[in-house]
C-alpha cells in the first residue's frame, strides 16, 4: 500500500531544530565530500573537472572549510540542545527514549539478525531509537569529532607542530582520509539506501524534512514487521 | 504478481546502483590513466641524441644559436668527425659525450650552483671510487650533468610554472621514482601536479634546482619550509613529505620511527574501515533480503 500524504495529525518525530540541523549537515557534508575527495583523488579526471568547476583549488579549499564550519557548528548546536533538553524541557537522557546505547541494544542486534535469517518470527520491539539509529548517531558524532580535530591539524599545521611532533600531521591526514571514506560510503550508500530506497519506505522517507512520522511506521504496521 | 506500491521500481533502484558502480569504476580507471599519462608526457621530452630534429629545435629556447656556438668548430677542438666505421659509432650516449662546461658561458649562476650541489658531488664520487658493478655500469644511470635533466635542443622558453613543475616531476622521477610517487601522494604534489595550483611546491622549490639538497639537515629543511609556511617551527620539519620507507636511510632514525607509526596507523585505519563496512553492508544486505521476502510473501 502506498501510504497517503502525511496528515497534519500524525505524530511529530523530528522537531524543527532537528530538521534544520539535518538539512544543514546534509548540504555541508556533501560539500565536504565533493571538495575533499576532489583533492584526495586529484589524479582522476572527475576530480579535476570538479576543481575546475569550483574555480580552482583555492576556492575548493575555502568551500571545504566553510562546509566544515557549518557542519561542525551543527554538532555544537546539537550539544547545546542536549543540555536544553535535559535542563529546560526536563527530558531524560536515560530510559527507553534515550539515544545512549544500553545492553538491550546488543540483544536487539542478535534478535534482529536472527529475524533476518528466519530464526525468529518477528523483529525485536525497539525502544524509541533502535540500535541502528544509535550506531548511525554515534558513528556520526565520533566521526564529526575525528574529522574536526584532524581537520584543524591539517588547517593549522604550523600551530599544532609547536606542540606535537611533525608526523602527527601525517597521521591526521591519514585518519582524515579514511574516516571520510567510511563516512561517505556509510552516509551516501548505506544511510540513503536503507532510509529511503529500502522496499518498506521507497522512494523516500520524508519524515526528516516534514517532521511527521510517515511511511516507516505505517508500512511497518501493515507489513507486521 | 501484483505490486501495488510502484510498478517497476526495482529496475529503477537497480539503475541507480548500477550508475553509482559505473561511476566508481570510471573514477578508478581514469585515475590510473592520468597518472600514466603524466609520466609518459614528461618522459617524452627525452634527451639529446646524435641527431637533431631541426623543426623542433627551431621552436626551442636555443633556436637563435648556430650549432658551433655550443659545439665549437672541429678546427678549434681539433677533433675529428666521428668515424663511421668504429664499432661504437652512434652507440655512445650523446649527453655523456658532450662537454657541458660550455653551458657556463651563458648559465654562470646555474653552473656554479650545480658544482656545489649534490649531483656534482655524486658525480665526483663516482669518478674516484666507482661503486657500480662495471658490467652494469652502462645500463645504470650515473649522477647527472646538465644534459641529463635539460634538453638543450628542444626545451622551450616561457613555460608556465605548472608546465615546468609537471615536467620536473617526470625528469627527477627517472632516477627518483619513489620520491615522485610519494610526492604525488602528498598534498604538494596533488595541488601542484594534478590540480595545477601554481602556489604549490614542486621538486626544485624545496630541494633547489641545481644545488639539489636532500634536506637531511633540519636547519636546511626549516629554511625551506618557511619559504611558504612562515610560522613553521622546528617540529614542522618532522612532517614527512616523501612518506615511503624505501627512501629512508639507516641514519634517519627519527624519520624511520615516524614512518613506522604512520604505517601502523594506516593499517589500523584500513582495518577499522573494512570492519565497519563489512558490518554495515552485511547488515543492510540481510535486512533488504528479509524485507523483500516479507513483501513477496504478502502479495
Amino acid at each position: 500500500m502506498q501510504p497517503g500524504p502525511h496528515s497534519s495529525d500524525s505524530p511529530i518525530r523530528f522537531s524543527v531544530l532537528h530538521r534544520f540541523l539535518h538539512l544543514v549537515v546534509m548540504i555541508g557534508f556533501t560539500g565536504l565530500a565533493l571538495t575533499g575527495f576532489s583533492l584526495a583523488f586529484s589524479a582522476t579526471a572527475p576530480a579535476r573537472a570538479f576543481m575546475w568547476l569550483v574555480g580552482g583549488t583555492g576556492h575548493a579549499a575555502w568551500l571545504h572549510r566553510f562546509c566544515a564550519v557549518i557542519t561542525y557548528g551543527c554538532v555544537v548546536v546539537h550539544a547545546f540542545w542536549f543540555l536544553y533538553f535535559k535542563w529546560c524541557l526536563d527530558g531524560r537522557w536515560t530510559g527507553p527514549d534515550s539515544i545512549f546505547p544500553v545492553r538491550k541494544d546488543f540483544k536487539d542486534l542478535r534478535h534482529n539478525l536472527a529475524y533476518f535469517l528466519g530464526r525468529e518470527k518477528s523483529p525485536p520491539a525497539f525502544d524509541k531509537f533502535s540500535y541502528i539509529d544509535k550506531i548511525d548517531y554515534w558513528a556520526l558524532f565520533m566521526g564529526m569529532n575525528t574529522m574536526g580535530i584532524t581537520g584543524l591539524v591539517l588547517w593549522f599545521p604550523e600551530w599544532f607542530t609547536r606542540y606535537l611532533p611533525g608526523y602527527f600531521v601525517n597521521i591526521a591526514q591519514l585518519l582524515h582520509f579514511f574516516e571520510a571514506l567510511l563516512a561517505v560510503v556509510v552516509k551516501f550508500f548505506i544511510h540513503i539506501g536503507m532510509a529511503h530506497f529500502r522496499p518498506a519506505v521507497y522512494p523516500a522517507d520524508t519524515s526528516i524534512f516534514t517532521g511527521r512520522s510517515s511511511h516507516e511506521q505505517t508500512t511497518r504496521e501493515e507489513l507486521k514487521i | 504478481m501484483n505490486y501495488p506500491n510502484a510498478p517497476g521500481k526495482s529496475p529503477k533502484t537497480c539503475c541507480a546502483y548500477a550508475a553509482m558502480l559505473f561511476a566508481t569504476v570510471l573514477v578508478l580507471l581514469s585515475g590510473s590513466d592520468v597518472k600514466a599519462n603524466t609520466m609518459r608526457t614528461s618522459l617524452a621530452t627525452g634527451e639529446s641524441t646524435w641527431f637533431v630534429n631541426m623543426q623542433r629545435f627551431a621552436q626551442s629556447a636555443h633556436s637563435a644559436f648556430t650549432c658551433d656556438e655550443c659545439h665549437g668548430s672541429m678546427l678549434e677542438s681539433g677533433r675529428q668527425h666521428p668515424d663511421e666505421t668504429r664499432p661504437d659509432f652512434l652507440k655512445r650516449s650523446a649527453t655523456q659525450a658532450y662537454d657541458y662546461r660550455r653551458c657556463r658561458k651563458c648559465h654562470e649562476l646555474a653552473f656554479k650552483r650545480y658544482q656545489t650541489g649534490g649531483h656534482a658531488k655524486a658525480r665526483q664520487e663516482e669518478k674516484t671510487k666507482p661503486k657500480l658493478n662495471p658490467d652494469r655500469a652502462a645500463e645504470l644511470r650515473t649522477a647527472p650533468t646538465c644534459g641529463d635533466c635539460h634538453n638543450s635542443h628542444y626545451v622551450r622558453s616561457g613555460r608556465t610554472r605548472i608546465d615546468v613543475g609537471r615536467a620536473m616531476v617526470g625528469v627527477c622521477g627517472r632516477c627518483h621514482p619513489a620520491h615522485t610517487s610519494s610526492y604525488l601522494d602528498n598534498i604538494h604534489g596533488k595541488l601542484g601536479v594534478h590540480l595545477a595550483n601554481a602556489e604549490a611546491a614542486f621538486c626544485s622549490d624545496c630541494h633547489g634546482a641545481h644545488t639539489v639538497d636532500a634536506l637531511k639537515k633540519q636547519e636546511n629543511a626549516l629554511t625551506v619550509c618557511r619559504r611558504c609556511h612562515h610560522q613553521a617551527g622546528e617540529k614542522f620539519t618532522g612532517i614527512v613529505v616523501h612518506a615511503s620507507l624505501d627512501l629512508v636511510s639507516a641514519a634517519q632514525t627519527e624519520t624511520k620511527k615516524s614512518l613506522v607509526w604512520i604505517q601502523r596507523i594506516r593499517w589500523m585505519a584500513i582495518a577499522m574501515v573494512a570492519l565497519s563496512l563489512a558490518f554495515f553492508i552485511g547488515h543492510s544486505f540481510l535486512w533488504l533480503l528479509r524485507e523483500i521476502h516479507e513483501k513477496l510473501r504478502k502479495h
